[in-house]
């Protein structure tokens, strides 16, 4: 007893003295992130990370509200008098970070310098239309394209950079940057922390919360433990299903949720001699029960999905082909691709090689629907593959099954780059080389019009043509989490993870620390 | 000895670029690309035949092998591809903080089981003895992804004395030593208590105190001493051990440290990042081993580094 005593009597001071824990003060919001941005130059920014926090720091002429629309942000308007010309007519009186006006002239900056092939941007793709661009005035920034492209306007969230830098190398200012956004950078602790400070001069009105701190915790048990201690403030997609019911018990804690687009799906080989048969990739679809994994496994936090673009989407079609858990459809389907699958269980009659990633939770989805598969007669073996090389083989075709998730899509051109025969890899991401010259032809018109009724009419109709030929199994949408301490107020979480809700947060006043 | 510190510096030049060949090759010859990961999937073929043209990952791959062999002779390591910034630096930034955590681990480790693998062997079979043994085959059993949260819940949220993770000064960094260090303590106190069992049965022992030395004196003094070797010979092998465990602690503590880069760089396929990590783990523990050997001598003089007659 006597030795316990003398054990905690040494520790004590130290515990005064470090105070146990350094909680954020009434003016500064902690957020965890799972991973260290690569970049924060917007024009640089490739994985999700680094573009949530750059663009907080760099806006764009437009930028998408929390519906996925697209809302004037430093431009006060645009206009599109064909589907070749955008005009934007820059707001008044905005400034840099640095104090520097915001000019016509910085935009065209930002758009050549990307189009450099020296910047190694990930954005050129994007870009890549763009024949020239014209500053007639300082406030009015005019881009003639090559040809019609209507998705041009996605493009035009690019976070706008001063023009040379402001005179900072690329190295530099990829690392400490300059935008005009709602958010100034003050410091970047490598591999620890970024702190930005709430910039006045936003003209869509200053953050309430004067400090912002991301804290990088690429531990899943951390971030949530960072979370109970009040160490840490907020913690969005981050939170693995089974944890949130954790979290949801904590009085300190507050778990707001909200549908979002996040598209997880099965792919299909459709190169494959089995899986080109529709009647096999309809059968694996209706034998997949995904209202059961959605209750199991993803603890409610996912909405079955009918296609690629979400219902909030302004282009969704909700009036498709779906495919309801049947496991006898299933084997029906099977028999007349002429497959003699017993109405029984029985030894299999052919296997599939299905692919994923390590993530525990994908994991355990692809067992799910591995069992599914075994009981309609397919032999579905799972391999779990460290991401860069599941990713790789799934770029070059070499698989037959593998799942992954489409995150952020707002624009419904995305149908191209997942499905255009153009847009085999390694030109984009139609990774199971699903042809189609009928759906070619919409998506390609598509992109031509510029009015959004009719534009919708064809993705309406491209939606359709995928549902019922099946190069994916739509799965789910996952819902979008944050959880956040007690005293965070008026923070509304964002689709795909982003930030947007971050500037009309606010902190309980007097309610600092519990 | 200098014949041998000679020679051990050939070895380690050997261990050098033999590890540095193999890295070299194994992370070409993963699947993945550095390329695609940068420029996404939208970017046009000719964007990524200009980026991995200017990576110098278009040649063939002996001549980049070349290319990184006579960079590493002149001490350049190359430009990491993630964070465009010299590999050499960019490690440097991160060694302190590993070294820091390994080095606290060690002295935590080395407090801990000594004293205790020296009581149980003084008195073996008492309820000490078991009780020491006990928690520390726990200690060897419990992986650090485990304890390390066990001890966030406990010192960093029922007691609220530490914080949970990061690195801000000593407080933080006492969770991940312990966590780092628990598995090293517990092999090295059953190292220690059989050692030291061995040892304290020899004749020596008896004559130190059949000339009536104090008990302490005998232990400390002449059977630890004799002791010794092994338990070095384990701590300098374990030490290797820490560098590659100090991955997941450095993950669980969101430590700063080369574990976590090293982790990074190969989910990024960064390719110059990657291969000098690895390096400098590997120098790094070849170095400890000489270490433990030049300590050997001074341990027990008769050990003695000179070619044979």
């Amino acid at each position: 007893m006597k030795r316990h005593v003398l054990l905690l009597s040494a520790m004590l001071p130290f515990a005064a003295a470090c105070g146990g824990s350094p909680r954020p003060d009434a003016r500064t919001i902690v957020v965890a992130i799972e991973q260290e941005p690569t970049t924060l130059d917007p024009r640089l920014a490739a994985d999700a990370y680094s573009a949530r926090v750059s663009s907080l720091i760099a806006a764009g002429l437009l930028r998408t509200d929390r519906d996925g629309r697209l809302v004037p942000d430093l431009a006060s308007r645009y206009e599109t008098p064909d589907a070749r010309t955008f005009v934007f007519h820059l707001r008044d009186g905005v400034r840099f970070h640095d104090g520097r006006p915001l000019t016509a002239a910085d935009v065209a900056f930002t758009v050549k310098s990307i189009l450099d092939p020296a910047t190694q941007s990930p954005k050129q793709g994007a870009f890549r239309e763009v024949s020239r661009i014209d500053t007639p005035d300082p406030h009015t920034v005019i881009f003639r394209l090559s040809r019609p492209f209507a998705p041009f306007l996605t493009a035009a969230t690019i976070g706008i950079v001063p023009a040379n830098l402001g005179g900072r190398k690329a190295d530099a200012f990829a690392r400490a940057p300059v935008g005009c956004g709602p958010y100034r950078f003050r410091a970047w602790e490598t591999n620890s922390r970024i702190l930005l400070d709430a910039y006045e001069g936003y003209p869509g009105g200053a953050p309430k919360i004067p400090h912002a701190i991301f804290k990088i915790l690429p531990n899943d048990t951390t971030r949530m433990l960072e979370l109970r201690k009040g160490s840490v403030d907020l913690v969005q997609n981050a939170i693995p299903a089974y944890a949130v019911k954790f979290l949801e018990k904590d009085p300190q804690i507050r778990v707001v949720s909200r549908p979002g687009i996040n598209f997880s799906y099965l792919g299909f080989n459709l190169e494959d001699p089995i899986l080109s048969r529709r009647e096999v990739r309809a059968a694996i679809a209706h034998a997949i029960d995904r209202d059961a994994i959605i209750r199991h496994i993803l603890e409610g936090l996912a909405v079955s999905a009918t296609g690629i673009l979400a219902p909030t989407n302004w282009a969704y079609a909700a009036d498709v082909e779906t495919y309801d858990y049947d496991p006898a459809k299933s084997r029906a389907l099977l028999r007349a691709a002429g497959f003699p699958v017993p109405d029984k269980p029985g030894p299999p009659i052919f296997s599939l090689s299905y692919k994923t990633s390590t993530n525990k939770e994908r994991i355990a989805i692809g067992e799910a629907i591995a069992q599914s598969l075994r009981e309609i007669g397919i032999d579905a073996r799972l391999r779990s593959l460290e991401f860069g090389t599941f990713f790789s083989d799934v770029r070059r075709g070499n698989f037959q099954l593998y799942s992954l998730t489409w995150t952020g899509v707002t624009d419904p051109d995305i149908l191209y780059t997942a499905f255009h025969s153009a847009s085999v890899p390694p030109e984009g991401a139609n990774r199971g080389r699903y042809r189609n010259p009928r759906l070619d032809a919409i998506l390609d018109r598509a992109r031509t019009i510029t009015g959004e009724a009719e534009r919708r009419k064809l993705y309406v109709e491209a939606q359709k043509i995928l549902a019922h030929d099946l190069p994916y199994v739509p799965l789910w949408y996952g819902t979008d989490v944050a959880a956040m301490r007690r005293r965070i107020e008026n923070y509304e979480p964002w689709p795909s993870g982003d930030f947007g809700g971050l500037p009309g947060a606010t902190i309980r006043s007097g309610g600092a620390a519990p | 000895m200098k014949a041998f510190l000679a020679r051990r510096l050939v070895f380690l030049l050997f261990v050098t670029f033999a590890v540095s060949t193999l890295v070299f090759f194994f992370i070409h010859l993963i699947p993945g690309d550095p390329v695609e990961i940068m420029l996404g999937e939208t970017a046009q073929p000719s964007d990524r035949a200009a980026l991995r043209a200017a990576l110098g990952l278009d040649r063939p791959l002996a001549a980049q092998y070349g290319h990184f062999l006579s960079g590493l002779v002149h001490g350049d390591l190359g430009t990491s591809i993630r964070y465009h910034a010299p590999v050499t630096e960019t490690i440097l930034s991160r060694l302190p903080a590993t070294a820091e955590l390994a080095g606290a681990a060690i002295l935590i480790a080395i407090l801990i089981a000594i004293p205790a693998g020296i009581l149980s062997a003084v008195r073996p079979n008492t309820g000490f003895d078991h009780a020491a043994m006990f928690v520390s085959l726990l200690g060897v059993s419990m992986p650090t992804f485990w304890l390390g949260p066990l001890l966030i819940l406990l010192f960093a949220i029922r007691l609220d004395w530490l914080p949970v993770s990061g690195r801000s000064g000593l407080s933080s960094l006492v969770l991940p030593a312990l966590t780092l260090g628990a598995a090293l303590a517990a092999i090295l106190s059953r190292m220690t208590r059989s050692a030291m069992l061995e040892v304290i049965h020899e004749e020596y022992i008896t004559a130190g105190r059949a000339k009536g030395l104090p008990e302490p004196l005998v232990i400390l003094k002449h059977a630890l001493r004799n002791a010794l070797i092994p338990i070095v010979t384990v701590l300098g092998l374990q030490i290797g051990a820490l560098l590659s465990g100090a991955v997941i602690t450095e993950k669980v503590f969101a430590w700063p440290g080369i574990g976590r880069l090293l982790v990074d760089g190969i989910e990024a396929r960064d390719y110059p990042l990657v291969q000098g990590c690895v390096l400098t783990i590997s120098v790094t523990y070849v170095l400890v081993n000489l270490a433990t050997d030049l300590l050997y001598a001074a341990i027990d003089p008769r050990i003695r580094f000179e070619e044979s007659p």
